[in-house]
């Protein structure tokens, strides 16, 4: 699966994450993109951000996310994202988390988008 | 004054409206920039932008600003401002409003860096957060 549009990024890897698709859901980063982990901590890089993610996906999110605003300059674009999340803690503890993101997506010579900036806790 | 930083480009546009100098505050735009005016509406290319930041400098106001957070990926990064205004509107009535703003930067070839998308108004554009629509002014 591709992101033909600025916003398919939020919504597919969303789809990813929760299909447990570790690799799809990597394949929508740009390779030396930022992701921030949790506040005060940012990642760089595929590497890193997959271990980030396969934390994620180990908890078995149930995730939802509306991408309401998006501005587009050219060949970048800034996501607002309001997203939900389900799943357990390493205890095997319900979690119930939300929160705004934002997310900053290139697109590709091919046509496609990925992220380069994703800030899943916005400005909090 | 060119901004040598990513956060530099939220400053000096702050320090150029306050100081009315219109062209020094449209120059840290990149020509196809994109701005979300105080309607929502999103306004791309500098004609636009100038009119919008001419609407701001119409207010006379005094802006302070500081930016807590600078998340960068190689010749981008994102900023996350706090601001607040105190101004007059068209009416002559005092305003005083802040936001949190979100701002997309980019470095140049000479090495500065300008805006590419300028979200003064962050995410209380969705309409999240406590009392968001009364921050649009």
């Amino acid at each position: 699966m591709l992101a033909q549009t600025p916003a398919d990024c939020d919504i597919q890897l969303i789809q990813a994450i929760n299909a447990g698709d570790l690799e799809t859901a990597l394949s929508f980063y740009e390779p030396e993109a930022t992701f921030v982990a949790e506040p005060g901590k940012t990642v760089t890089g595929i590497q890193a951000i997959r271990e980030v993610m396969a934390g994620m996906i180990a908890g078995k999110p149930t995730l939802t996310i509306e991408v309401p605003f998006v501005a587009q300059s050219g060949d970048t674009a800034l996501l607002h994202s309001k997203w939900t999340t389900k799943g357990l803690d390493e205890n095997g503890n319900t979690v119930e988390m939300e929160g705004n993101g934002v997310e900053i997506v290139r697109r590709q010579a091919d046509g496609t988008w990925k992220f380069i900036i994703d800030n899943p806790w916005g400005s909090g | 004054m060119p901004a040598r930083t990513p956060a530099e480009c939220d400053i000096q546009v702050i320090a150029a409206v306050n100081a009315g100098d219109l062209e020094t505050a449209v120059a840290l735009y990149e020509s196809g920039a994109a701005v979300v005016s105080p309607s929502g509406e999103t306004v791309t290319g500098i004609p636009a932008i100038r009119e919008v930041l001419s609407s701001f400098i119409a207010m006379k106001p005094t802006l302070t600003l500081e930016v807590p957070l600078v998340v960068q990926s190689g010749d981008t990064a994102v900023l996350h401002s706090k601001w607040a205004l105190k101004g007059t509107d068209g009416d002559g009535n005092a305003v005083d409003t802040e936001g949190n703003g979100v701002e997309v930067v980019r470095r140049q070839t000479d090495g500065t860096w300008k805006f590419i998308i300028d979200n003064p108004f962050g995410t209380d554009i969705i309409g999240t957060g406590e009392g968001t629509s009364e921050t649009l002014f």
